[in-house]
């Protein structure tokens, strides 16, 4: 019964689980709440900010005073990006190197189970802390529409969630790929770190700059694009792209665990 | 499962760089063997036991345990092997009740009321927060989660570190359950005592070479002793180490540390010559005996 390396794993991630996810439950429900207050000035606040700024925020002007423009301004364009992007490579490098750290991981390996089984019912773990983080987003939004004036479309904000969650994801993968490979827990986070704020910054400075443009296919905030598709729906092959690359990290990071010595 | 051997290590060689850590190991156990394994700090037992598990990789060589592969058939082996590591690591949140299911849960088939009879014989608090527990506690702990589905293999790394004498003696017996069962046991350990009483075979391994195996009878005749003299004007090493019945020597100041194996008459003869002001027997570890008897090869 292998399975149970996800349910213990996720008894023991369960304090992380809880703060995260009802911080941003009530962080959303929170934005959903402010809309009304802030909803007139939101568009002079834009257009007098010069351009690099309004590249900062990466929302449209015409929409920046919609529900859906507000939510992409600061929730969905940074907060939960970045908080997911926090939990997953916090996770990603922690998952097997505090167990390896510690000695446990023999613990395991002494146990009739494959490398591969822990590796991928640990991932599965990082992988629902994430989704009831970015849903509980989605819950504390859809609950913000019943009692406060906040018009959205429920189905683009759950498909921002969901990107949202593949970019965690694909930084959760990316840490536990750098572990697998340095066997270091500092080393996949404070690799992840940087490749998030690079990401991020790169984002930024191709939305800027138009000769910087071509730098955007390179940033992972590009491919999750939360706050166009809260306007727009989801891009197919956004979702592929994320989904591909978080696959192969996957895949790398599996072949690697499942090949090297541990606990040196 | 009888008709092969427990553990057959073929000319393992485990690498780090230009370090051998390992080197050419070979060996063979037979069906209720308690064989002891051992050596110096960073001799390679510990990197020979992780082997075996599958945590680490041969460079050369294969480690096969009841003819399985230590790393093409891991998962396999680990239905008959229980291990405890030296300096054990257990998750400290949960109750020993708690890890014991775990490790159920993941595939040791237990037999639970081989467990309650453990639990008793250790005097184990096992609904207590493993993280709450005293070093002896955790290392009983350790015991009962590697004998607890009566593996055909134990794998045990000091299995006695951190447990009072009493303790010690029901793991002694322990051992003694198992091998009557036919189980096989493959123990790490510095406990000259614990050897004497547990093992049929002794390995020994020094800078990655197992340099002896040999039976326990021979080992507890090898008649070594070794005695600390103060003298006003020592002798010359050279001289103690050119006497008959001498294997070591070594001087330090006015004291000379003297490994002597067999008959002391000579050893004797010499050291009166130079006036000795104090004669100590000093404990010997079963380390020092395999160190001196095979330094004389």
């Amino acid at each position: 019964m292998p399975s149970v390396i996800l349910t213990v794993t996720l008894i023991q991630r369960w304090r992380s689980i809880m703060l995260w996810s009802s911080s941003m439950f009530l962080i959303a429900l929170m934005f959903t709440g402010l809309y009304d207050y802030f909803q007139n000035q939101i568009a002079s606040m834009i257009e007098a900010a010069p351009p690099p700024l309004q590249a900062f925020y990466g929302v449209d002007l015409q929409n920046a005073s919609s529900p859906a423009g507000w939510l992409g301004l600061e929730l969905y364009g940074f907060i939960l990006p970045i908080v997911l992007v926090i939990i997953a490579t916090g996770a990603g490098g922690s998952i097997i190197g505090d167990e390896e750290n510690s000695g446990t991981l023999e613990l395991l390996l002494s146990s009739p189970v494959s490398r591969i089984t822990i590796l991928v019912h640990k991932t599965l773990a990082i992988e629902i802390q994430l989704a009831l983080v970015a849903t509980l987003v989605w819950l504390g939004i859809l609950i913000g529409t019943i009692l406060f004036p906040f018009d959205i479309s429920l189905s683009k904000v759950f498909w921002a969630s969901f990107m949202a969650w593949l970019l965690g994801g694909l930084m959760g993968c990316l840490a536990l790929f750098v572990q697998s490979l340095t066997q270091s827990r500092s080393y996949a986070i404070g690799i992840g770190a940087g490749i998030l704020l690079v990401s991020y910054l790169t984002n930024i400075l191709s939305n800027a700059i138009n000769s910087l443009e071509y730098l955007r296919y390179v940033s992972t905030f590009h491919y999750y694009g939360g706050s166009d598709v809260l306007i727009t729906g989801p891009y197919w092959v956004h979702i592929l792209v994320l989904s591909a690359v978080t696959v192969t990290l996957f895949a790398l990071a599996l072949i690697i665990f499942s090949k090297r010595d541990t606990g040196i | 499962m009888q008709a092969v051997s427990p553990l057959t290590i073929t000319k393992f060689t485990k690498r780090y760089g230009s370090f051998s850590a390992v080197d050419d190991l070979n060996l063979k156990l037979d069906h209720g063997e308690v064989f002891g394994f051992l050596g110096p700090n960073g001799a390679g037992k510990s990197t020979t036991i992780r082997t075996m598990m599958n945590f680490i990789s041969p460079t050369m060589g294969s480690i096969k345990l009841f003819d399985l592969d230590s790393t093409l058939d891991s998962v396999k082996i680990k239905e008959y092997v229980g291990y405890l590591a030296g300096d054990i690591a257990l998750y400290g949140s949960m109750s020993g009740k708690a890890l014991l299911n775990y490790l159920t849960a993941l595939g040791k088939n237990t037999d639970w009321t081989f467990v309650t009879e453990l639990v008793q014989r250790l005097d184990v608090p096992v609904t207590q927060r493993i993280g709450t527990l005293s070093k002896g506690n955790r290392q009983k702990l350790g015991l009962i989660q590697a004998f607890m589905h009566k593996p055909d293999m134990l794998i045990l790394d000091e299995p006695t570190s951190g447990l009072d004498p009493l303790k010690k003696q029901v793991f002694y017996d322990m051992i003694l359950d198992m091998k009557n069962m036919g189980k096989t046991a493959f123990i790490s350990s510095h406990d000259l005592t614990e050897v004497q009483r547990i093992c049929d075979r002794v390995g020994f391994i020094r800078s990655g070479k197992l340099v002896a195996i040999e039976n326990m009878n021979t080992v507890n005749n090898l008649n070594v002793r070794k005695y600390a003299v103060i003298f006003d004007t020592p002798p010359a090493v050279e001289n103690l180490l050119t006497t008959e019945g001498v294997i070591d020597a070594k001087l330090n100041g006015n004291q000379a540390t003297v490994t002597v194996k067999g008959r002391i008459d000579q050893f004797i003869s010499l050291i009166s010559k130079y006036s000795p002001r104090d004669l100590q027997e000093q404990t010997t570890s079963l380390e020092d005996i395999f160190m001196s008897y095979y330094e004389t090869d």
